[in-house]
């Protein structure tokens, strides 16, 4: 399995009330909405996008991503409203080590309603499955207790703080670190 | 020092009756081969194996690093008693991991003056904010000394390394520029 076989023809994850699918550059609009609301951007590890034009460079390196069959983030769409409502998906793939870093983000409009934690098992489950992953990975910052809620009930392990892990917004900022193991979502499955 | 520089010719160093100089990636893998506990040695073997690193894994941008190349660790006598590197130099976060290998009994005496200069070559030269020190489990000794340098163990990466079919944690331990400038 190479990361190319995944990632050139990347599927869509249904569930319950989403569908996680390749982004395009209709989504602009859509993402523009999320992507620039400072409170929804608060703790990511990117800039808010200013303008719309921030949102089509975003949208365009993923096309050009999923065109090369690089790792990328499906667009998480909202089935009943047919809009894109957050991005979610693998952000780091070490196929040696079988393991992979989960990133994720939904507007602040569809917090608190169990859409994260949905969207995030589709993609565990597509880790283990198919992508033959052992361990799946993913950090927040310690502030973003919601971010760190969505990874508890998808049942992940908190591992410890990472200190001043990554400089973004200017400045260092401690990280959370979780992780879920092959055995442990098998057991969560059965 | 500027960046570039240390990529182009890392610095020779001579600190604590040691000798630090630049040796080829796959003559340190040889000597790690012989003395490395499981994780420092897998660590190494990503860096500088080629068919291991940046190639198999797939990035998105923020996480693009530099690789240094390894020094080789000598005695004043010209003895080669170990290898060490820091390992994905990330610019954008200002940090790297350091693995040492050096040779067992003699070698181990020499772990703490190893650390002390890469710390300090990794905090005044490199301008690192982070280092870290992956060490595996079965590393008890080598983490009493990275404790005793003041480095925090941050926790437990579970299954983190894959080799010969096994798994192996990784126990995190890092130190920060603000501690170390508290130390001087």
């Amino acid at each position: 399995m190479t990361i190319q076989e995944i990632f050139a023809d990347l599927p869509s994850l249904v569930t319950e009330r989403l569908i996680l699918r390749r982004m395009s550059m209709d989504d602009a609009a859509d993402m523009f909405e999320n992507s620039s609301d400072p409170e929804m951007t608060r703790h990511v590890g990117w800039e808010a996008h200013k303008t719309i034009e921030d949102s089509r460079a975003f949208l365009a390196t993923v096309v050009e991503q999923y065109h090369n069959g690089h790792v990328a983030s499906w667009g998480i769409e909202h089935r009943a409203e047919g809009r894109l409502i957050g991005t979610g998906g693998f952000v780091y793939w070490n196929i040696a080590h079988a393991r992979a870093e989960i990133g994720y983000a939904i507007g602040r409009r569809y917090w608190s309603q169990g859409y994260m934690t949905e969207a995030v098992g589709a993609i565990l489950s597509f880790g283990f499955q198919r992508m033959g992953l052992n361990r799946i990975e993913a950090r927040c910052e310690v502030e973003n207790i919601g971010s760190a809620r969505v990874m508890e009930k998808c049942g992940m392990s908190f591992e410890g703080v990472l200190r001043q892990h990554m400089f973004v917004r200017g400045g260092f900022r401690d990280l959370r670190m979780y992780s879920i193991l092959r055995q442990e979502w098998e057991r969560s499955q059965a | 020092m500027a960046v570039d520089s240390i990529l182009a010719a890392l610095p020779t160093i001579a600190s604590e009756g040691l000798l630090l100089r630049e040796i080829a990636p796959l003559a340190a893998l040889e000597l790690a081969g012989r003395w490395a506990s499981q994780v420092p040695l897998m660590l190494l073997r990503d860096a500088y194996l080629p068919e291991g690193g940046p190639a198999s894994a797939a990035a998105a941008e923020p996480y693009a690093t530099h690789q240094l190349p390894p020094w080789g660790i000598a005695l004043a006598d010209g003895r080669a008693i170990g290898v060490c590197g820091f390992l994905e130099w990330s610019l954008r976060h200002s940090r790297a991991p350091l693995v040492v290998a050096l040779e067992p009994g003699d070698g181990d005496a020499y772990l703490a003056g190893v650390l002390r200069t890469m710390i300090d070559f990794g905090f005044r030269i490199m301008e690192l904010n982070r280092i870290e020190a992956p060490l595996g489990r079965e590393d008890a000794g080598p983490r009493e000394v990275v404790a005793s340098m003041g480095m925090r163990h941050e926790g437990t990466l579970r299954k983190e390394l894959l080799s010969d079919g096994s798994f192996f944690d990784v126990e995190l331990y890092a130190t920060l520029r603000e501690d170390w400038r508290g130390s001087a």
